[in-house]
């Protein structure tokens, strides 16, 4: 086990942890103890456990280095999840953590030998290197993909739960720093709804860890005024990762997604601690001053014992002496400015820490861990002198997190006093206080925070905007604020001196990439990587702007920057995809055909009854007994008013004028080109009342395309109402389905009274129903629909009723076979994109004498033209053999077969103990009843001939009788 | 012969989550999944889902709603976007020209009644639908309700932008919904009206939805009792 008491102190004010209980995780095998509240770095280093994981590329150690979220140097694996950030993980009792990029361990590494031969391995070298020769690529995407990548994922681990939530706010802060409080209570003291996002466990920013500077005075628990206050919400551990028009924004907490609508957007997200480009600048040991603040403030853990502190402002010098004050003994504090620009601050330290002015780091030295730095000044050209520890502390500035203000539209500039990119202008509703801003001091983000929060209330016309000469105030005191970013983002080196952490990008690599041409800042991002690995940008892209400028000649304004692209932190797919959301559509028998051996089968958005076993049986069944089908999901359409013939005049090629009450008739539906749509029966219910049934899968898309036509002037006197769901329905079919019926109803249901294309209005078992007599199957039918509710009760009267007949349920599968044996088509399935109804053998629907309607236009020139393809049937040479749906039909030519029909339909008639399908062929071959064509089968040409009309019942004899 | 019943498109769920059903005008509903009093105090301390698909949904569309809401009920139409009682019924405004009218089960037939003789002595086209089998209907019911929607739909649920008596149509769990807010007393709750094949998906997407902050299922007498 670890001893986590190396380097715990004794309690801090502020600290996060709970040390009246302990746990323990594992780390790459070994028992780590560790408090509710630590991280597992903080538990880690506690323990003295400094290397965490290895670098991407070159296999090198790496620690932690920001203590933020923002670095990769500290990813790791915990359980089955890779590139978990040790530093803003919580640990948590039997946690298996493991690091990242080692094999067989941490310590002995067997690809650490790649740094080796880091100087064959410049940036890009792979896209060159491995290219040819061509056929050897797969092997090498194989080595490389095993080599190069962050983590496992282990594929078997079962899905989590995640979700998103919607939020409305008026005003949303995105950070809980200094600036975002203060300017969430500004706004919600105005009468604003205030949502304030922060990516920590709790609100405030850089006061909850680091030492106040000595003008700040007190600091005001604002966190707990904001807490308080009842217009305010606050979302801790939330980070905010994109920003859209509108100020739409996107956040992650856990497994949950945010997508928040805000009418105006504070950004106060503060600034990263900007890294120093030196010789092995990444070694475990290098730490930025807000990781030695937050390790020391928030987890009672000393950085380190023997710190060198390396600075550019006076903020270095109140860390080193937070570290003197936790007992950690500060050897050196190397500061770039000349003593005379520097605050009181030397006095701070202890007598026997030596003091460097005009000095920076040249370099990290240690095996695997800091023991020591070399120390240069910056002005003469002298021997580095090395100076022993194991800390390094780099504070040499900031830079503002800005990505969010990038994403907004903010106009952002590099500011050449404070050698920081901050806004200039600000779109209308977006609000920038604190760091990002370019605050330095206490008073100043507070007092900015509270001006943004005022702007952003008036903006929402809440209250008056704040006066101009508060703003222009608050810039003169902004702009006299001590400096606290250097221009210096490098020191000269010999060794590797990384720029991106994430991809082992150093200098050289970018210096390299710039001479070959990738001299704009976009295209050298896309060539190194630079910025697209974990940290997105938050470590490299400011000292990658300011090498580019240098090696290009340019200024660092004239370079630019990168885009940055949302999401500005690393985000799971789970989270993006959310709650399993996949709408299920189910008829009102759902539960009963599951409960009656029903193979279940999608349907478009449908859940159907495939078959209850056995299909074959089940066409028997209706051919020589009766069936019963669930056809709940037909659409069904109601249109009233006395318009309505005149508007299925133009949506149906049919004619529908004298069509009579009480009958029935089958339309076919075409688009504005005449392709068929959709294809159903219209009832005439009443003299204004007509009742209409779709394709399952197309009842929305029609009703949309008849209200589209209503809207767009065809629309007098005519409802279409939408009542697919009101009623279900069921087939009876079968010679012996009247006498089922008549035992449920009074009424008169023969021929006479009730013929063929007929509808009535029928009581059956007391349920006022409507009932259709036709026959998609062949057979005598009726279509039966009744009020939902009411589906399971007369469902199964329906079935009590035909038990003495050898009544059976028959699913969607036996369906497709009886309309086949009538030649019944499918549309969609039988009919495509560009089938017509003249084609596909319905050209006896179509009346062109009849007024202008959909499909006219073009459907006369297919009777003029006569058409080029046309819908039969068929049936093959060879017993038994069912070609697939979708097969091609072939003529062999001398150049080889020549495609020229496919299969529509196709299934083994157990009626007619034959194959029988249906298939598109040229009109000319299929215009002969008998023509022989090859179906292409498995590679084989198998024979199959031209079929006309119906395979069973030709004269349709069965269904009136 | 089995005496007529009606199912609602919840049924096999409620049966499977142990619902006891009781008899409302041929419909089997749930009367009950636990202790009554647990059901009522899950509402009021958090969230919970309850099906009233049974309740009757009348949808009337035509250019005469003025004078059809003042013939049956002498009240005057809500505007789009509102809704208002009216004696035993609920009105809701979808449209300037698109009426729904919500009802107890016992009282969709004198409505629908009330409503067709009425709409025959006013002239113009007024189609009236009785919608209630095609649609279910699920009452999430309790303070954290706008929460849980606010995971499933993109509105804004916040109680000045969809204030109590308020409809909206939308997109809810990838299904379109008729957003009612009718409040229960002090508790706020929200209908959704949807297609009653899509009623067992979206229950069991909204409890799923809600799970970490206890929705739970209501049953009939629980709501009575709220």
């Amino acid at each position: 086990m670890l001893n986590n008491a190396l380097y715990r102190l004794e309690p801090q004010a502020g600290e996060t942890i709970d040390r009246a209980q302990t746990f323990t995780f594992t780390f790459e095998g070994r028992a780590v103890i560790a408090h509710p509240g630590d991280t597992i770095a903080s538990a880690l280093a506690a323990a003295g456990v400094h290397v965490i994981s290895r670098s991407f590329k070159y296999h090198r150690p790496r620690g932690v280095m920001c203590m933020a979220g923002h670095c990769p140097n500290c990813l790791v694996q915990v359980g089955d999840e890779p590139n978990v950030r040790a530093c803003q993980t919580p640990a948590e009792p039997d946690m298996v953590v493991k690091p990242q990029n080692v094999w067989p361990s941490l310590k002995k590494d067997a690809m650490a030998f790649t740094g080796l031969f880091s100087r064959f391995m410049p940036v890009g070298f792979y896209y060159k290197t491995f290219i040819r020769p061509q056929a050897m690529w797969p092997l090498f995407e194989r080595i490389l993909r095993r080599i190069a990548g962050l983590g496992k994922v282990n594929p078997a681990t079962p899905p989590d739960r995640y979700d998103k939530q919607y939020l409305h706010t008026d005003v949303a802060v995105v950070g809980g720093g200094p600036a975002g409080l203060s300017a969430a209570l500004a706004a919600a003291e105005q009468g604003a709804t205030v949502s304030l996002f922060d990516e920590n466990p709790q609100p405030g920013g850089h006061w909850r860890y680091a030492l106040p500077a000595p003008d700040d005075g007190p600091l005001p628990d604002l966190a707990a005024q904001a807490e308080a206050h009842p217009g305010i919400t606050v979302y801790p551990e939330t980070t905010v990762l994109s920003c859209y028009e509108d100020n739409w924004l996107s956040a992650r907490r856990g497994n949950r997604l945010f997508k928040i609508r805000a009418g105006a957007v504070i950004f106060a997200t503060g600034a990263y601690d900007r890294p120093l480009i030196f010789d092995n600048d990444e070694l475990p040991g290098v730490r930025f001053g807000g990781a030695a603040q937050r390790l020391l403030r928030l987890y009672g853990v000393q950085p380190g014992k023997r710190a060198i502190v390396v600075t550019a402002n006076d903020g270095g010098w109140r860390i080193a002496a937070g570290l003197q004050a936790a007992g950690v003994s500060v050897v050196a504090v190397v500061d770039e400015r000349p003593e005379s620009e520097a605050g009181a601050v030397s006095h701070v330290l202890q007598a026997d820490a030596r003091v460097f002015w005009r000095h920076t780091i040249r370099a990290a030295r240690g095996a695997g861990a800091v023991e020591g730095a070399d120390i240069a000044p910056l002005d003469a050209q002298v021997r580095p002198q090395f100076i022993a520890g194991d800390l390094i502390v780099i504070n040499i500035g900031l830079t503002p997190a800005n990505g969010l203000l990038y994403q907004a539209q903010t106009k952002i500039s590099y500011n050449e006093d404070r050698a920081e990119f901050l806004p200039e202008t600000l779109p209308a509703g977006v609000f920038a206080a604190g760091r990002v801003a370019g605050s330095h001091a206490g008073a100043t983000e507070l007092a900015e925070g509270r001006l943004a929060g005022r702007q952003a209330a008036a903006f929402l016309g809440l209250a008056p905007a704040p006066p101009s000469a508060e703003i222009t105030a608050l810039a003169g005191q902004k702009a006299a604020g001590p400096k606290r970013s250097s221009a210096r983002v490098d020191v000269p080196g010999s060794q590797k001196r990384f720029v991106c952490f994430c991809e082992d990008v150093t200098d050289k690599d970018l210096e390299t990439a710039i001479a070959e041409g990738f001299d704009s800042i976009e295209l050298l991002k896309r060539y190194s990587t630079i910025s697209m690995g974990p940290c997105q940008g938050k470590m490299c892209a400011a000292n990658t702007i300011h090498l580019c400028a240098r090696h290009t000649g340019q200024s660092v304004a004239q370079t630019g920057t990168t885009t940055a692209r949302p999401p500005l932190a690393p985000v799971s797919l789970g989270v993006l995809a959310g709650q399993n959301m996949e709408p299920v559509k189910r008829t009102a028998l759902d539960a009963w055909h599951r409960a009656n051996g029903a193979g279940m089968m999608v349907a478009g958005l449908w859940m159907r009854p495939e078959h209850y076993g056995n299909p074959p049986a089940e066409v028997q069944a209706v051919r020589e007994r009766v069936g019963l089908i669930d056809v709940s999901t037909l659409g069904k359409l109601q249109l009233t008013g006395p318009g309505a013939p005149d508007f299925l005049d133009r949506i149906y090629v049919n004619k529908w004028q004298k069509l009579g009450v009480g009958r029935v008739r089958y339309g076919v539906m075409c688009n504005d080109e005449g392709v068929v749509m959709n294809d159903g029966v219209t009832a005439r219910l009443s003299e204004t009342t007509w009742y209409t049934t779709t394709t399952s899968s197309g009842a929305g898309a029609i009703f949309e395309w008849m209200q589209w036509w209503l809207q767009s002037g065809w629309g007098g006197e005519v409802h279409v109402t939408n009542i697919s769901e009101v009623n279900a329905a069921f087939n009876l079919a079968g010679p012996r389905a009247r006498a089922v019926l008549q035992k449920l109803t009074d009424a008169d249901l023969l021929n006479e009274a009730f013929p063929y294309m007929h509808v009535r209005h029928l009581t059956l078992a007391g349920v006022a129903c409507m009932v259709m007599r036709i026959g998609f199957t062949g057979e005598l039918s009726y279509e039966i629909h009744c009020p939902t509710g009411a589906a399971h009760y007369v469902w199964e009267r329906l079935l009590d009723a035909g038990r003495d007949f050898g009544i059976a349920p028959f699913g969607v599968e036996a369906q497709r076979i009886l309309r086949l044996e009538k030649a019944h088509i499918i549309v969609g399935q039988d009919t495509d994109a560009l089938s017509d109804p003249i084609s596909a053998d319905m050209a006896w629907a179509v009346k062109l004498d009849k007024a202008d309607f959909l499909g006219q236009r073009p459907l006369r020139q297919v009777a003029q033209d006569g058409p080029a393809q046309r819908l039969v049937g068929f049936t093959m040479a060879r017993p038994g053999l069912v070609p697939d749906e979708g097969l091609q039909i072939v003529r062999p030519t001398a150049a080889g077969p020549e495609i020229i029909g496919w299969v529509t339909s196709s299934r083994h008639s157990p009626t007619l103990n034959q194959t029988i399908g249906l298939c598109w062929l040229p009109a000319p071959l299929a215009g002969q009843p008998g023509a022989t064509f090859t179906i292409r089968m498995n590679g084989k040409l198998e024979e199959a001939r031209v079929h006309h009309g119906p395979f069973y019942d030709p004269q349709g004899d069965r269904l009136r009788i | 012969m089995t005496e007529l019943y009606k199912q609602t498109p919840l049924h096999a769920i409620a049966a499977q989550a142990g619902a006891q059903f009781t008899d409302v005008d041929g419909w089997q509903l749930s009367q009950r999944f636990s202790a009554v009093e647990a059901e009522t105090a899950a509402a009021r301390a958090a969230v919970a889902l309850t099906d009233l698909s049974a309740n009757g949904k009348i949808t009337i569309e035509g250019h005469q709603l003025e004078a059809l809401t003042a013939a049956v009920w002498q009240a005057t139409a809500p505007a789009v976007g509102a809704g208002a009682a009216a004696d035993k019924a609920y009105l809701w405004r979808l449209r300037p020209d698109h009426l729904l009218v919500t009802t107890a089960p016992e009282d969709v037939v004198a409505t629908l009644t009330r409503l067709n003789r009425a709409a025959a002595a006013l002239d113009g086209l007024l189609t009236i639908t009785d919608l209630t089998h095609g649609r279910s209907e699920l009452w999430l019911v309790g303070p954290a309700s706008a929460e849980v929607l606010g995971r499933l739909c993109g509105l804004n649920f916040g109680p000045a932008a969809f204030p109590n008596l308020a409809v909206r149509q939308s997109s809810v769990a990838k299904t379109a919904q008729i957003i009612l807010r009718r409040d229960i007393g002090q508790t706020p709750a929200f209908a959704l009206l949807g297609a009653a094949s899509l009623g067992a998906y979206l229950w069991e997407t909204v409890m799923q939805a809600g799970q970490d902050v206890g929705l739970a299922p209501l049953g009939r007498q629980a709501v009575l009792g709220l």
